[in-house]
């Protein structure tokens, strides 16, 4: 998905305001000129600045671009089920892997992962790609490099 | 050179050297493999050094890169997709040959003349970085500034067309970087009031986001398109291989001679040393009108010379701490988790370990002969890996890696911001590598204006009162100006022809 870079420099350009007062809240050192928002600022002003040339160059008659297009790959539903898979499996494993163990979430997230990729009529050797690759993954960090990976019911069945 | 014994002493020891093995069959199968580029195979690697001695874990990156680097060569010539990104100079020539027939001698052609940069780039790395070090020692703030001024400008300004763009990525990484504590005033800034973003953002993090999730995504939303014209096995011709290489080994010399430049200069890499040399060799020869075609005088210069610069981004990296390339930059966020901070210091205290280094590129480059080969031989099995089993396995690798930064889930939850919004930045054409380069090297140019600023009291001009740190600040204004005097000149020429009609 591309926008238009007035779009894009304007969220820039905003980010870049607010950056710049919130700076305005850090406790300087008391007795020195020169207080820990200085560089933020300074950093926010050169960020608003880049933001500003793009809403410029692109509203100039000839660098118009239409507001938002939509490139090729975002036409196709199969796109964004990848995105939501890649997301969706990262959230599923910040959230249940404290719970259901390295394993089982690494398994469940790579086999939806796999099915997403290759499609739902190769199930069962996505399973078996996962099941392997999440036991090779388990023993090396947890096992060889003593990773504390979250332990749920599997895990302690086999330590 | 005592120094140097010992550091072959630290290398030539039986578990260091099964680790440089395994790591050079890792750096050539993840180099090959289209959309894992030569970064995301270091930052795959950066849990696993966690677990090993500081010696080892360089010596482990350094095979990687200088292996991917190679065979990032490797699809480019057979599917006409760059592996790494410092492939793609040269992608379209040896894609040419390949359609020819002559893949395989142009893939000999390309590893031998990456063999032979990689071994120059290498002693240029153990000449220049000691002797820079000796310089270094006596810097202050003041050209410690500049250069880290340096490093992000020319991030800035040379990743992508637009420098607009790589000025505000620049930003969010030097943004990024201010997250936490400040060191001087102890405030904490842009925590939002959450204890968590106290310690600040840990760049590795940040890292695998941009590099792994946000990549995945586009390499499985964005096939790369391969050409699978050609899948008869191309011969390899090893006297075509060492006549070409000798008929050219000017652009040779010069390809390693740019590479080894570029390299040193803080904030550019290989995948800019491999496009200007490819440009140079175009405009130096006899024949420019066969470049393109599926001539391998560019090759020859142009793969000699990401080869040397892959060595030389080290340069800049351990005497100033300021990273030439984001591999680089992983490297030091490596050395810091092993509470080694890179600089003129550790040549003196540390030397053996810097000059292992060196050892290792230089049994790299050699070992990279006879694996190089096999995996020419091997290339059309090696490329057979396809993506939507791969990138899966990869994204569910980097997770357990951002969680083994320091055991705790919010790497991940960092990861998976960082690679969103990198994501959407490159769909916009943002570059993303200033964004990790400005959080490697935000501390070091604050810090440094910081203590400029206090102790000369505001007055800027005190940043060029040494000879030296005047010239680094004459050189960094002459980058800024760059962008601006282009841009005065295409004004210029758009606005002639129009003046010209007029009259």
């Amino acid at each position: 998905m591309k926008a238009n870079d007035a779009i894009t420099g304007g969220i820039f350009l905003a980010v870049a305001i607010l950056a710049f007062l919130y700076a305005g809240t850090f406790t300087p050192l008391p007795g020195v000129k020169y207080g820990p928002d200085l560089f933020p600022r300074l950093v926010s002003v050169l960020m608003g600045l880049g933001g500003v040339i793009l809403i410029v160059g692109a509203l100039r008659p000839a660098g118009r671009q239409p507001l938002l297009s939509i490139a090729q790959w975002a036409r196709t539903p199969r796109s964004y089920l990848i995105i939501v898979a890649v997301l969706g499996s990262i959230v599923f494993y910040i959230l249940l892997s404290d719970r259901l163990g390295f394993l089982l979430t690494a398994f469940i997230m790579l086999s939806a992962l796999l099915i997403a990729t290759r499609g739902i009529s190769r199930t069962v050797s996505s399973l078996v790609i996962s099941a392997s690759v999440v036991v090779v993954l388990y023993l090396i960090f947890a096992r060889l490099l003593r990773v504390p990976l979250p332990v749920g019911v599997i895990e302690s069945l086999v330590s | 050179m005592e120094n140097l014994l010992a550091a072959v002493e630290l290398v030539f020891r039986a578990d260091v050297l099964l680790t440089i093995l395994l790591a050079s069959v890792y750096g050539i199968l993840v180099g090959a493999m289209p959309g894992v580029s030569a970064t995301l195979a270091v930052a795959m690697l950066v849990p696993i050094t966690f677990f090993m001695e500081p010696v080892v874990a360089l010596a482990t990156i350094a095979t990687a890169v200088a292996m991917a680097i190679f065979s990032g060569d490797l699809p480019g010539a057979l599917l006409r997709i760059p592996g790494v990104p410092a492939s793609a100079a040269y992608t379209d020539e040896a894609h040419e040959m390949t359609l020819k027939g002559k893949g395989g001698t142009g893939l000999m052609i390309s590893l031998l003349c990456s063999v032979i940069g990689g071994i120059f780039g290498t002693i240029a790395l153990a000449v220049l970085a000691p002797t820079l070090a000796q310089f270094a020692l006596a810097f202050r703030y003041h050209e410690y500034f500049w250069l880290a001024a340096i490093g992000l400008s020319t991030a800035a300004l040379v990743a992508g067309n637009n420098p607009a763009k790589g000025l505000i990525s620049l930003c969010v990484g030097l943004l990024l970087s201010t997250v936490g504590y400040d060191m001087i005033s102890g405030s904490p800034r842009y925590t939002f009031g959450t204890v968590a973003l106290m310690e600040g953002i840990n760049f590795i993090s940040v890292m695998i986001g941009v590099f792994a999730v946000a990549e995945v995504m586009r390499c499985l939303v964005h096939p790369p398109r391969g050409d699978h014209r050609v899948s008869r096995v191309q011969r390899i011709d090893i006297r075509e291989t060492f006549r070409i290489m000798w008929k050219y080994k000017g652009q040779m010399s010069l390809g390693s001679i740019i590479g080894v430049i570029i390299g040193a200069i803080p904030g550019a890499g290989s995948d800019i040393a491999a496009w200007v040399s490819y440009g140079f060799s175009k405009k130096l020869s006899r024949t420019p009108e066969l470049y393109g075609t599926g001539h391998p005088e560019g090759i020859v210069s142009a793969s000699a010379s990401n080869n040397a610069s892959t060595s030389t981004t080290w340069v800049p990296s351990l005497v100033f701490g300021i990273p030439g390339d984001s591999v680089t930059a992983i490297v030091i966020g490596v050395l810091l988790l092993k509470g080694l901070e890179p600089g003129p210091l550790v040549f003196v205290e540390n030397a053996p370990l810097v000059y292992s280094i060196f050892v290792s590129f230089f049994l790299a480059n050699l070992l990279l002969i006879p694996i190089g080969y096999v995996s020419i031989k091997l290339a059309s099995q090696i490329l057979r890996v396809p993506n939507s089993v791969l990138m899966p396995i990869v994204l569910t690798f980097t997770i357990v890696g951002a969680f083994a930064i320091n055991n705790s889930m919010m790497g991940v939850t960092v990861a998976l911001f960082a690679g969103i919004v990198s994501f959407l930045m490159q769909e916009n054409d943002y570059p993303v590598a200033p964004l990790i380069l400005g959080m490697v090297i935000g501390p070091i140019i604050e810090q440094s204006f910081m203590q400029g600023m206090i102790a000369e009291n505001g007055d800027l001009a005190a940043f060029f009162s040494r000879p030296l740190a005047a010239g680094l600040g004459i050189f960094t204004i002459l980058i800024w100006l760059g962008p601006i005097i282009t841009f005065i000149v295409r004004r210029y020429r758009a606005n002639r022809p129009a003046a010209a009609q007029t009259n």
